[in-house]
């Protein structure tokens, strides 16, 4: 019943817009594969692709081991959940939960208004639909909502509807087109749990598609990142958020922001921020121009030197409060870095006012460096720095 | 409300102006509307005044709305003593049910695909059906004429049905009224296994509902009252629809009587009369929503 889907060079244009260009992707059984990028970079082409819906232009999807690429979307076994939920406006909650099932279990003729009623195995079926039916609403918990339109429910109990008729007659995968961007923040959290546990219990291949990184990050086994009709990076929440293979992923994943400060390459291979020798050093060869930092891997530096690290000055232009924690914005003291945004914890907070000069400091290993193209490159440890800890 | 208006605002001095010149507005278009309506009504006034009123009173010509003499029960009891009006209006039913069930079957498919679907020649194919609006049906009266008489088909319910099966104007009217309608939905019954056609007719159809019945006055009106490929295709008094039986009878029996002939026109046009009354507010609806959208 289960299966993973082996997505292999798909390309699709739309005139001559290109969409996707070679996306190739496996999503693994029983996986929470997210498609996370900003709009326009083909992620939703790409879900409507395996689902059938959209034809490539060229490359194979195959589902379970069985290719797809010339059924229709009813027989290949997958369901979808869509932004809109897209219910049957006319049908009852209870009615469009069944249609999957009436339509795979009755045949045409059974199907029919009138006519139907006379096969004598029509009403054993309808049966077996309403009890499968009652289940799954006793699942999401909308059993009370069955007698409904889509009309009368809110957009909560809209979403578990599609979401049962999705279930209902266990496919062998689900593929969600931003299933949540339609609610409101509160209960976009809690779905994300609701939907996160679904996934635990169901123990089906799911893949989600969402603009929204932190749904991504949170709900996800593995993340795909794509921008531009390709799959920049595809690993772990984890990975993406500590190794980002690329300026782009780092940029897109993290909230707030990581930061992004200009340097330049000497021949020996140090880097120089700002014209500050950084205690680290390049592999031969290759040069960085952009080194990024996460805003938590930069601390107050209370007046003391730790050693090994690196300092820099600036002015705090605005303290952003976020409960626990807060986010302070520093206009450092570099010509080409406007800005910088890092956190603090509410108790650091108790002497600083906005405007006051301060000092910070971060780890070289905390550094993300990246070449003129954008791509990642990895530093060797500097000797001296190594010297210092020991 | 003016006193609350006056005393909640007591700064702005042009309040009062506004207010009279939108009541002032409101009359004006109210009595344009009311001069319209009995411009349009006044025949209709007419013709039942006429169906009660005596002969003597029919020739003074007076504008009395109320008969000195009430004289409709022998002018209705003619109508349908003299004329099978009964049976004219049988006729009426079939064909105008007739028309309207085949055009709604080649109409509804035909929408969906122009709004729905994608392949090649569709712009083309619209673009057709919005010429075929142009065309009366005056244009290929003679073709079919000769066609059905070749066939034999001439002098039957088929033959007045026959032209009107493919209407071009419902086409156009559903296509807008389908383009409205959520792709997601329709692609979602595609998941859930629905085929093409059972998309049009679960899914699609009732929720175009106030559509299909503005379309369905439009259709039913029309050919209920047409007069013209009646008169052609049909000389037997047995098929005639109503307005042609009216005509079959103007000539013959109640020539001069025009109490009785009266009273059958207003037993001919309370059917659709009645039928607009009762679908008014679906039909208002429909007719906006594929206009503005």
């Amino acid at each position: 019943m289960a299966g993973g889907i082996s997505i292999a060079n798909i390309e699709k244009a739309f005139g001559a817009t290109r969409v996707l260009s070679g996306v190739s992707l496996d999503v693994r059984e029983g996986e929470f594969l997210s498609l996370v990028g900003p709009s326009g970079c083909g992620k939703s082409t790409l879900l409507r692709i395996i689902a059938g819906l959209e034809r490539q232009d060229a490359g194979n999807i195959a589902i379970a081991g069985k290719p797809m690429d010339h059924l229709l979307p009813r027989e290949r076994n997958v369901a979808m959940v869509f932004q809109n939920y897209a219910l049957y406006p006319h049908m009852t909650a209870g009615e469009n939960i069944a249609t999957p099932l009436v339509m795979s279990r009755l045949s045409l003729f059974e199907r029919l208004p009138l006519l139907g009623h006379l096969s004598p195995r029509r009403n054993a079926i309808a049966a077996g639909v309403a009890k499968d039916v009652r289940r799954v609403a006793q699942q999401l918990h909308i059993e009370a909502l069955l007698d409904r339109r889509p009309g009368q429910l809110s957009g909560g109990q809209r979403q578990r509807v599609a979401l049962a008729r999705a279930m209902v007659r266990e496919p062998a995968a689900f593929l969600m087109d931003e299933p949540l961007s339609n609610l409101d923040a509160k209960l976009r959290v809690h779905m994300r749990d609701e939907l996160s546990e679904l996934h635990r219990r169901l123990g089906a291949t799911f893949v989600y598609v969402t603009h929204d990184q932190v749904e991504a990050m949170t709900m996800s086994n593995r993340v795909a990142l794509m921008d531009g009709g390709e799959v920049l990076q595809l690993g772990t929440p984890t990975e993406l958020y500590a190794r980002p293979r690329s300026l782009k992923v780092a940029e897109f994943i993290g909230s707030p922001t990581i930061n992004t400060l200009p340097v330049t390459c000497d021949a020996g291979g140090g880097v120089h921020l700002a014209g500050m020798r950084l205690p680290i050093d390049m592999p031969l060869g290759l040069r960085v121009t952009k080194l990024a930092l996460r805003p938590e891997a930069i601390k107050l530096s209370a007046g003391r030197s730790a050693p090994g690290q690196i300092r820099l000055s600036g002015r705090l232009r605005r303290i952003e409060h976020h409960g626990a924690e807060r986010i302070g914005h520093l206009t450092l003291e570099i010509p080409e870095a406007s800005s910088i945004q890092f956190r603090l914890q509410a108790e650091e907070v108790g002497g600083l006012e906005e405007g006051q000069a301060v000092d910070v400091r971060f780890h070289p290993k905390d550094v993300h460096l990246f070449d003129a193209a954008g791509m990642r490159v990895e530093a060797e440890p500097h000797r001296q720095a190594h010297r210092e800890y020991a | 409300m003016t006193t609350a208006s006056e005393s909640l605002t007591p700064a702005i001095s042009s309040a009062r102006p506004i207010q009279f010149r939108k009541v002032l507005s409101g009359l004006l278009s109210h009595s344009v509307l009311i001069l319209g309506a009995a411009f349009i009504l006044l025949p209709f006034i007419w013709m039942l005044l006429t169906s009660v009123r005596s002969p003597d009173e029919i020739f003074e010509g007076s504008l009395w709305p109320w008969p000195r003499n009430f004289y409709g029960a022998e002018h209705y009891a003619a109508a349908l003593q003299q004329v099978p009006m009964l049976g004219f209006m049988l006729n009426g039913v079939i064909v105008c049910a007739g028309i309207l069930i085949m055009q709604l079957l080649v109409a509804i498919p035909a929408a969906y695909a122009l709004a729905k679907l994608r392949f090649p020649g569709r712009g083309l194919l619209f673009a057709l059906v919005v010429a075929g609006l142009a065309i009366p049906i005056q244009v290929p009266a003679l073709p079919l004429y000769m066609g059905l008489a070749f066939t034999g088909l001439l002098n039957t319910y088929f033959a007045m049905m026959f032209p009107f099966f493919l209407s071009v104007f419902a086409i156009f009217l559903l296509r807008q009224s389908f383009k409205t309608f959520p792709d997601e939905i329709i692609e979602a019954a595609r998941l859930d296994g629905m085929s093409e056609m059972e998309i049009v007719w679960r899914v699609v159809v009732p929720s175009a509902r106030p559509a299909i019945a503005a379309f369905s006055i439009f259709s039913i009106v029309a050919h209920w009252n047409d007069l013209y490929w009646p008169l052609i295709v049909i000389n037997d008094t047995a098929l005639a629809p109503p307005p042609l039986g009216m005509m079959f009878f103007a000539d013959a029996e109640v020539g001069t009587n025009y109490g009785a002939l009266m009273a059958g026109a207003t037993i001919v046009t309370a059917p659709l009369v009645l039928t607009f009354l009762a679908l008014r507010r679906r039909f208002i609806q429909g007719i906006t929503m594929t206009g503005i959208k």
